[in-house]
């Protein structure tokens, strides 16, 4: 999978889980797309189970950007 | 009888059954032989088995009457998979709940939602922020709830409140900064909880430095956007605001000061701070100057019973926090 397609995947995963309408790159950060640790349980458990890639809550709660959680989801990825 | 002791009564009279995912730590490990011993509650060790006898044995604990849930045991791990995958709302597929059977506490949770376990107990050797987390993850957040928080009981000396030397406050420990949403949440939950545990009405004080009014601001704001919230939830509760601290616990000033119908103000036996600023500040303040115990802080706001216990708690301080989390476990139940 290329570096734009897993962007446009967990991109979307984002949007679901946030209930987010507005257009995502990869510097929208977490802020922006809403207050709720239930929302990002519902985010990383997507990335778990449609990518079996396993990024935890503590590690997304302390990245800023969109574009930083899917460098590590590509991390997970390869490894 | 202090209310511990009514709680240690009502907790043996309806066992609950609660998971222990740190039974590797000699202290909850002691703290679950005196659980099993005194015959609180029915106690499950969860994690691996073969380690946990070898533990018990070197440190001359006996098991007898404790079970254990072994993560290194495959067949039942993937009995409890079956099951777990069939639940509709379990979050993971197959692999992620592989994953998890053999971590403990995630174990633990999964038995608790397969009700299996009442109560998963856990924080002596991993973060609130943890339990936390893989609790809303795997348990979830009640109806109605939208985030987790902590609720505790002041017992105050000399304190004569409207339910004598007790009043139950929160959040002053997990939720930092509630927008009105969530502060509904919490008072909600509070009044759960306390209701739960010592068996009064609650009447609920959501804290301000206004008073009906008297100041205008955002942060008056939202505290009376989230008595509105709490209202219009769970119109059955008596939750009220905004006002100040001694317009909720005292009658005189709330004669004075609350121009309005108020079943809580004056005689608040629940406060509701603002934020983590002032619950800390609260506590602190009555701790000092007041000389006051507290009962908790105890989680809530999760669909069944999780809770922590801080990484310095001792046998004594597990044990009672156990006891006040069977009782919750058994009246969510319907058994107490």
């Amino acid at each position: 999978m290329s570096n734009q397609e897993l962007f446009e995947q967990v991109a979307g995963f984002a949007k679901v889980a946030y209930g987010y309408e507005g257009e995502i790159t990869a510097d929208t950060t977490f802020d922006e797309l809403g207050k709720g640790s239930m929302k990002m349980i519902a985010l990383t458990s997507t990335i778990e189970n449609e990518l079996d890639a396993e990024v935890t809550i503590h590690e997304v709660m302390k990245m800023q950007t969109i574009g930083e959680l899917v460098e590590r989801v590509a991390e997970e990825i390869e490894g | 009888m202090s209310l511990m002791d009514q709680l240690r009564e009502r907790a043996c009279a309806a066992r609950m059954k609660v998971a222990f995912p740190e039974g590797d730590d000699e202290t909850m490990m002691r703290a679950v032989a005196e659980l099993t011993e005194q015959g609180i509650a029915d106690c499950v060790l969860v994690g691996n088995g073969e380690e946990l006898r070898s533990l018990a044995s070197e440190r001359g604990i006996s098991l007898d009457g404790i079970e254990i849930a072994d993560i290194t045991d495959e067949v039942a791990n993937a009995a409890l998979a079956e099951r777990y995958l069939a639940l509709p709302d379990c979050p993971f597929k197959a692999k992620g709940v592989a994953r998890r059977l053999v971590r403990p506490m995630e174990h633990a949770f999964i038995l608790q939602a397969l009700g299996d376990v009442d109560i998963t107990f856990a924080g002596i050797s991993c973060s609130t922020g943890d339990v936390i987390l893989a609790g809303q993850t795997i348990i979830g957040l009640a109806d109605g709830i939208d985030t987790v928080s902590s609720v505790g009981i002041f017992d105050i000396p000399g304190y004569e409140g409207s339910e004598g030397n007790l009043l139950g406050f929160g959040d002053s420990a997990v939720c930092a900064n509630p927008d009105a949403s969530q502060l509904a949440s919490i008072a909600i939950s509070a009044c759960e909880t306390v209701a739960a545990l010592t068996q009064w009405d609650p009447r609920c004080a959501l804290l301000s430095y206004s008073t009906c009014g008297s100041a205008t601001g955002e942060l008056v704001d939202k505290v009376i956007a989230a008595r509105d919230i709490a209202n219009e939830r769970r119109p059955d509760l008596k939750i009220d605001g905004e006002f100040q601290f001694d317009s909720a616990i005292n009658p005189r000033t709330a004669a004075r000061k609350v121009p309005r119908d108020s079943e809580v103000a004056g005689r608040a036996n629940i406060v509701i701070w603002p934020d983590l600023n002032v619950g800390n500040v609260g506590v602190k303040l009555v701790q000092q100057f007041a000389h006051a115990d507290a009962y908790g802080p105890m989680l809530q706001g999760f669909k069944k019973i999780v809770c922590d216990c801080s990484r310095s708690a001792g046998v004594s301080e597990i044990v009672g926090n156990v006891i006040m989390s069977c009782v919750r476990a058994a009246v969510l139940k319907g058994e107490a």
